[in-house]
């Protein structure tokens, strides 16, 4: 049910990636992100899947456990590779009515559907390895800047770590209400979609009583410890880069420069 | 209002199997229930107490044993579950965050409406529900919301009184109520057993509480520790302290008296504990 969301949950384990710096990490998957829409080969996959695998491995994440984090998103997977296939110019391969099939539409939904998946992948595993809190420190220090520009980057950061830190509460109080709602005899996995909509709100609504009323927990608790955004916060565990984090840069620097080296490289030879 | 039997045969339960996330719910528990009978389930925090509730709903499929109604099994294929649920009414904790409706009524209505009863049936369902809880007919067109906390929970209660069940269950019924809350949420427990002859199973942290049921269970760590009658159950004072657990406030207090030279006989609550004082002190 609602509970089984693992995606972007902490997943508690020791292991190097864990240990390095967040923002090593924000940094990490901000470099993954990029190699994956500047690589349009397949080889270059293979290269980005296999680093992206070791990586996995070090963090000592399941695999199981992080592709069920994928669940959520299969329909739109689905929709958009679908799309795809369909809306592509190019050899046709099959044709029926008004459809047709292009190899070339093929070649994009494939490649399509392998990069939405490592970009979901990859940025859950930086949520999985990281807390909540030590990200939105991660965050803030690295957009610190921003705030020259005043851009209020540490209300920003405190927004994005208590919604992340509210994930599991929430899911759980959803479970519960669902537990309770089904005890009264409510079903909702029956009937159709116009029903089950409408069933979703003995749900919704105790749900929505609970997040209000957690918020003004939460912002009671907060102002009863003077909580402010004075400029000079200081913190219980100031973020110091370690000599792991400095290879860890020069890794993904590197990583970095040979997908896109390898991209011009395999155009120049007349690859792609 | 139906008599009815529930029997936990072997049931054992796993959290998140497989998973670094895997813990114990229940292990073995052989359990039975029935109407007009009430229960006690005592257990210190994480002893599988919401479980066994659960369980005993349906809400929760044994991974081990069978949850038998009137001698059928709730998990077989062809079972209707809500002829479970009908028959036994599970009321969480805090029941009153499961509230959604615009009037007091409504939701009261939820129940017996998910049931399959006609609206009319519905209506007579609940009215008769909240007038057994002590809600007034004025309050029935009223936003649940507006109303205080221990009428809020007593109309929760209601919405799953409103099913007529056989069986009520509850999860701590009067936790966060004041005094005067609490009291009327267990006479009202009192009121159901006596006059409509339901079974009440109830999940409680106070032992006096507990105390007055006709079945103690105490869980621990998943397993059945001790069961038996409420003064079986306390006479085992050294076993319940090493499980976290108190006696009620009266064989508390006539072991500090006798610790402290007082000849007392063994006083299981507050009226046995008074006339045995009284006797000394007329002596």
């Amino acid at each position: 049910m609602i509970r089984n969301i693992t995606l972007g949950q902490y997943y508690p384990a020791k292991s190097r990636i864990h240990a390095l710096d967040p923002r090593v990490k924000l940094f990490a998957t901000f470099i993954f992100l990029i190699s994956l829409f500047v690589n349009d080969s397949f080889t270059g996959y293979i290269f980005i899947i296999a680093c992206f695998g070791m990586v996995i491995r070090v963090s000592r994440v399941p695999l199981g456990y992080m592709i069920r984090g994928l669940k959520g998103i299969i329909f739109i997977m689905c929709f958009s590779v679908i799309i795809n296939i369909f809306i592509t110019e190019g050899q046709v391969l099959l044709s029926f009515w008004i459809f047709k099939i292009t190899l070339e539409g093929l070649i994009r939904a494939a490649y399509f559907a392998i990069r939405l998946i490592l970009l979901i992948l990859g940025s859950s595993l930086m949520t999985y390895t990281t807390t909540p809190n030590s990200l939105t420190d991660g965050l803030e220090k690295s957009l610190g800047f921003l705030t020259y520009l005043r851009v209020p980057v540490h209300d920003f950061a405190t927004m994005i770590g208590i919604a992340l830190r509210f994930i599991p509460v929430l899911s759980e109080e959803a479970d519960r209400i669902i537990k309770a709602q089904e005890a009264r005899g409510a079903d909702f996995t029956q009937g159709n979609l116009m029903k089950r909509v409408k069933g979703m709100i003995p749900l919704i609504i105790p749900l929505l009583i609970s997040a209000f009323r957690r918020a003004e927990d939460l912002a009671l608790a907060l102002d009863a410890r003077c909580y402010n955004k004075e400029k000079w916060r200081t913190k219980l565990h100031p973020l110091k880069y370690s000599r792991a984090d400095v290879a860890a840069y020069i890794l993904l620097l590197l990583y970095l420069g040979t997908v896109i080296a390898s991209k011009y490289a395999f155009e120049y030879m007349g690859f792609v | 209002m139906k008599t009815i039997k529930l029997v936990l045969e072997n049931v054992s339960y796993v959290y998140n199997p497989g998973t670094i996330y895997e813990t114990v719910g229940i292990t073995d528990a052989d359990l039975s229930f029935e109407s007009e009978k009430s229960y006690a389930v005592i257990g210190h925090t994480g002893s599988g107490k919401s479980t066994l509730l659960q369980l005993m709903n349906g809400l929760l499929s044994p991974a081990k044993g069978r949850v038998l109604l009137d001698g059928e099994d709730v998990h077989a294929k062809k079972y209707k579950i809500k002829k479970l649920r009908s028959s036994v009414g599970l009321v969480f904790q805090y029941p009153e965050y499961q509230l959604f409706e615009e009037t007091v009524i409504k939701d009261v209505c939820f129940g017996p409406k998910n049931l399959g009863y006609t609206p009319e049936e519905c209506l007579e369902l609940a009215k008769e529900a909240l007038r057994l809880v002590g809600i007034e007919e004025d309050k029935f067109d009223q936003n649940p919301f507006n109303l205080s906390g221990g009428q809020k929970r007593r109309v929760a209660i209601a919405g799953v009184l409103a099913m007529n069940p056989g069986i009520l269950v509850l999860d701590e019924p009067a936790a966060g109520l004041d005094p005067e809350g609490k009291e009327q949420i267990l006479s009202l427990l009192k009121t159901l057993r006596e006059t409509k002859k339901m079974g009440i199973v109830m999940v409680s942290h106070n032992m006096d509480d507990a105390s007055g049921a006709d079945e103690v269970i105490v869980l621990d760590k998943g397993s059945i520790a001790l069961k038996g009658s409420a003064r079986e159950v306390f006479k085992e004072y050294e076993r319940l302290a090493g499980l976290g657990l108190d006696v009620p406030f009266a064989m508390r207090m006539t072991r500090l008296l006798r610790s402290r030279g007082i000849d007392l006989p063994d006083c299981f609550d507050n009226e046995e504990l008074s006339k045995a004082l009284l006797k000394i002190y007329k002596r």
